[in-house]
């Protein structure tokens, strides 16, 4: 398993809560969260259309995020995404979550020889 | 008509326009197409942005609800190879019935029907090679209904075929003029038969669980992850 491919599977399971955090800065369509996701990873991170899908749907079912379509004139209309209260709620405690996990995390894997 | 257009109708053919499956396909013909400015913008030319666009997304499968992929051919292959298979046990069963000379004629159309549909599969597996997979949506929750509705109304005629056997051998004095008298093991056999084989018919609503088994079993689309 090849360095990108680790960091990707990290990273799938908080694909929610990185869509939350995007669009806490403002709604937006899905093209745009990608774009913001990438700019946010220095374009180390591309997520998927198909995980972004999947991942918006979830949000929306489970209440985090409301949907509405933008007034495009010409072309495609765009589906935009806005947090909700609950969503915000989500969204702090899934960081929150984070931060321990990650503490924890760290403690479990470093083996404290100062090594790296 | 547009190549994005194009592309997001392909992606969507094997399902049903659904409203769910409209607003997604706006979606993402939406997002192609804003991917596309933004590409061209850049200076990327457009021909080549749409293929860059196009290759992001190759699959709906997995982000549809409902609506499950599977491959028919062979899977009404297998449901056929079920319902043979339920029909000669269920001749069998019904054959000592016949002894006592009840459900006769049931027992002499199932071989009949087995013969049928044996035929019936032989033709369609030879038709069914590896190449031509025939790829159809289903909707689960429908299919689970359909299968509920089965058992019902199974449920209900053995309840009623019951009640019918139960009022005719035990109101046999009210409608006859003389009670019932079971004499012997071949009056005894009558009357076990008589109850149970109307519990044959279970092959029916049987088959609508084989029907949705195998269509998980065959179902397509399993190469997209997460």
């Amino acid at each position: 398993m090849g360095e990108e491919s680790i960091s990707s599977d990290l990273i799938r399971g908080n694909i929610d809560t990185i869509i939350l955090r995007v669009l806490s800065e403002g709604d937006n369509y899905g093209y745009e969260i990608i774009k913001s996701i990438s700019k946010y990873s220095h374009g180390q991170y591309e997520l998927k259309e198909p995980s972004l899908y999947t991942s918006l749907k979830r949000l929306e079912s489970q209440g985090n995020i409301a949907s509405y379509w933008g007034d495009e004139s010409q072309g495609g209309r765009r589906k935009y995404y806005a947090v909700t209260p609950q969503g915000r709620e989500t969204y702090r405690r899934s960081v929150n979550a984070w931060k321990r996990a990650k503490k924890l995390i760290d403690q479990l894997i470093e083996s404290g020889e100062g090594d790296i | 008509m547009n190549p994005l257009r194009e592309h997001v109708e392909k992606l969507f053919a094997e399902y049903k326009p659904t409203r769910q499956t409209r607003e997604l396909k706006e979606e993402i013909l939406g997002n192609l197409e804003a991917r596309v400015a933004d590409l061209t913008a850049e200076g990327t030319e457009y021909a080549e942005a749409v293929e860059i666009a196009k290759t992001g997304i190759v699959s709906v499968d997995g982000l549809i609800e409902g609506q499950l992929r599977y491959d028919a051919a062979k899977y009404r292959v297998e449901l056929l190879q079920s319902a043979l298979l339920y029909c000669l046990i269920a001749w069998i069963v019904t054959i000592p019935m016949r002894l006592v000379g009840v459900a006769g004629q049931f027992s002499l159309a199932l071989p009949l029907i087995s013969l049928v549909l044996g035929i019936i599969y032989l033709i369609v597996r030879s038709s069914v090679t590896g190449e031509n997979r025939r790829i159809e949506t289903w909707d689960r929750a429908a299919a689970e209904r359909s299968r509920k509705l089965a058992w019902i109304v199974w449920g209900i005629f053995v309840l009623a075929m019951t009640a019918s056997t139960t009022a005719l051998h035990m109101g046999s004095h009210i409608w006859f003029g003389r009670p019932l008298h079971i004499s012997g093991p071949y009056q005894f056999g009558v009357l076990a038969a008589s109850y149970v084989w109307p519990l044959v018919t279970m092959i029916v609503p049987l088959l609508f669980n084989a029907s949705i088994r195998l269509k998980y079993k065959h179902e397509a689309g399993a190469e997209y992850v997460d």
